[in-house]
């Protein structure tokens, strides 16, 4: 764990989440709304203002990047603009599970986690 | 109306709610937040899709919260909220705030008219009140907001005004039962009044020696201050002839009356002192902080209750006219005035603003003064105005564009121009 993905933790669930969301390819809006509300079993929904506020912040601090590419033009709206991780993202969501995982460790030793 | 004109005008009108968000935001962001707006959209409208009414009230939540927060952290109205741009208008979000104050003291001057009193209430508790959501924002941002530079007048302006009142020794104008304990119904003594005037010029001179330490100071800034001091002492000289007429002499009549013609003069003089240390953030436009000073100003406005008679009486005319004077240096100095030095670009174009409507408004309070000193005359033949007494009646004013000279001379040049500041490493987390 680098000094420079220290600098991110711990990230908001909603960062998280998009980070993971975009850890298996690139996605739209849309798609990644849809994938974070999968991940946690629809007790994430973020609205369109909350999703492209962080889209904002994460492309200023380089985390995600727009792809240039469509990945199929005849499938999808070319108006549609598609986000992916960028080395650094990948470096922080990839660091920010492990502290995860040791908060989980962390919790069963000490009996609060109960199940898993 | 069938469902596809029902998804068309939730469509309209989420595209319309769009813009609560700043304006760079909705251009880079506007479009794809609503195409997924629209994807939700018809996600709700099918069988099991939640229905569109659930969407909307979560949309609505998180419309409003989205749109705050990037409001808040939108780098244009930073600067409009907290900092001047030097050589930039201020954003129209920004002039907004800097105006809230002039609003509020311009409809409480119209419903005046009515004969109601709302004038006289915002003076004597909005001056207080208005300056709380600026200290909150400074204690929080550890930054004096720009649109605090009025509010910070006023409250400077009333408190002053507050501590005249202890001379009399009563402050009956603020709420008669939460601070009837400071009524103590009796005047203070003159030692305590030329004490106090001492104290506030020892205070005046030490801030000089400071600004003078931390910052040039222009001869012409010297001048100005000069003829402030000269203007005074005249205000001084011309009070004591005039009371003489009255049978007070000597040193019982310097005690008497020396602290209190000085009083409201070296209030402003510290005000102008001060707002150089506002100067060095917000530049020129500190010159707001003077704008602030004079909104409570009153000149003979409500001498009676002249709107119920008007027009077969010619006393009930003059004050109708005194009333639209007052009306318009108002306007001006409430609403004109600040709109145009905080959308002024240029440095030198904010000084223009500023000195023109000051001295308009001064010069409407110097002509009123005139004009009431003419109308006693020839009406009442009143024998009681002597040179002395007329050159009373505006020598307030006088030594006040002596202190507008000051200020436009002493706030110097803005900061430069703030770089645009990357995000900083950490502002994502949750912390």
């Amino acid at each position: 764990m680098t000094n420079q993905t220290l600098n991110y933790q711990p990230l908001t669930p909603a960062v998280f989440h998009i980070l993971l969301a975009l850890s298996d390819g690139e996605k739209h809006g849309y798609a990644i709304m849809k994938d974070v509300e999968a991940q946690t079993n629809g007790q994430l929904k973020m609205g369109p203002g909350t999703l492209y506020g962080c889209i904002k912040r994460m492309l200023t601090s380089a985390l995600i990047e727009e792809a240039d590419e469509r990945p199929d033009p005849n499938l999808d709206d070319e108006r549609r603009r598609y986000y992916r991780l960028t080395a650094l993202g990948a470096r922080v969501v990839s660091a920010e599970s492990e502290r995860l995982a040791a908060a989980v460790t962390v919790a069963r030793q000490k009996h609060v986690l109960t199940f898993g | 109306m069938t469902s596809t004109q029902r998804f068309d005008r939730s469509r309209r009108v989420y595209a319309r709610l769009l813009h609560l968000f700043p304006h760079e935001h909705r251009e880079e962001y506007g479009d794809s937040m609503l195409q997924v707006f629209t994807d939700q959209l018809r996600e709700a409208s099918q069988p099991n899709g939640g229905g569109v009414f659930a969407l909307w009230l979560r949309t609505l939540w998180d419309l409003g919260i989205s749109a705050a927060k990037e409001q808040f952290s939108s780098p244009h109205l930073t600067a409009g909220l907290l900092e001047a741009v030097p050589n930039q208008p201020l954003p129209w979000k920004g002039v907004a705030l800097v105006l809230i104050p002039g609003i509020a003291f311009f409809i409480a001057q119209l419903v005046q008219l009515s004969g109601q009193d709302w004038f006289y209430w915002m003076t004597y508790r909005a001056g207080y009140y208005l300056i709380l959501p600026v200290l909150v924002v400074w204690a929080w941002r550890r930054k004096f907001p720009l649109w605090g530079l009025v509010p910070l007048g006023l409250f400077f302006r009333t408190v002053w005004t507050l501590g005249y009142r202890a001379y009399n020794g009563e402050f009956s104008f603020t709420h008669p039962r939460w601070f009837s304990w400071l009524n103590w119904g009796e005047p203070v003594g003159d030692i305590f009044r030329i004490g106090v005037v001492l104290i506030v010029t020892v205070a005046i001179i030490v801030l000089l020696i400071v600004i003078a330490r931390r910052q040039h100071m222009p001869r012409s800034a010297w001048y100005w201050l000069g003829t402030f001091v000269i203007l005074c002492a005249a205000y001084l000289g011309a009070s004591y002839l005039s009371y003489t007429f009255v049978g007070l002499q000597g040193w019982e009549l310097i005690y008497d009356i020396g602290p209190s013609v000085i009083y409201e003069s070296i209030g402003l003089l510290v005000l102008i002192l001060l707002g150089s240390f506002f100067a060095r953030r917000h530049g020129r436009l500190a010159m707001l902080l003077l704008m602030g000073y004079l909104l409570p100003t009153v000149i003979y406005g409500r001498f009676t209750n002249y709107w119920q008679t008007l027009p077969d009486n010619i006393v009930n005319t003059f004050f109708l006219i005194v009333s639209i004077t007052v009306l318009v240096y108002r306007f001006i100095i409430a609403l004109a005035a600040p709109v145009w030095v905080v959308r002024s670009a240029a440095p030198g174009a904010q000084r223009k603003a500023s000195l023109i409507t000051l001295l308009v408004c001064v010069g409407i309070q110097v002509a009123m003064n005139i004009g009431v000193g003419i109308f006693m005359t020839l009406n009442y033949q009143y024998t009681g105005f002597t040179w002395v007494t007329w050159y009373i009646t505006f020598a307030a004013q006088l030594v006040m564009i002596a202190g507008v000279g000051l200020a436009a001379t002493l706030y110097g040049d803005p900061p430069p121009d703030p770089q645009p500041q990357p995000l900083p490493l950490g502002a994502l987390a949750s912390k």
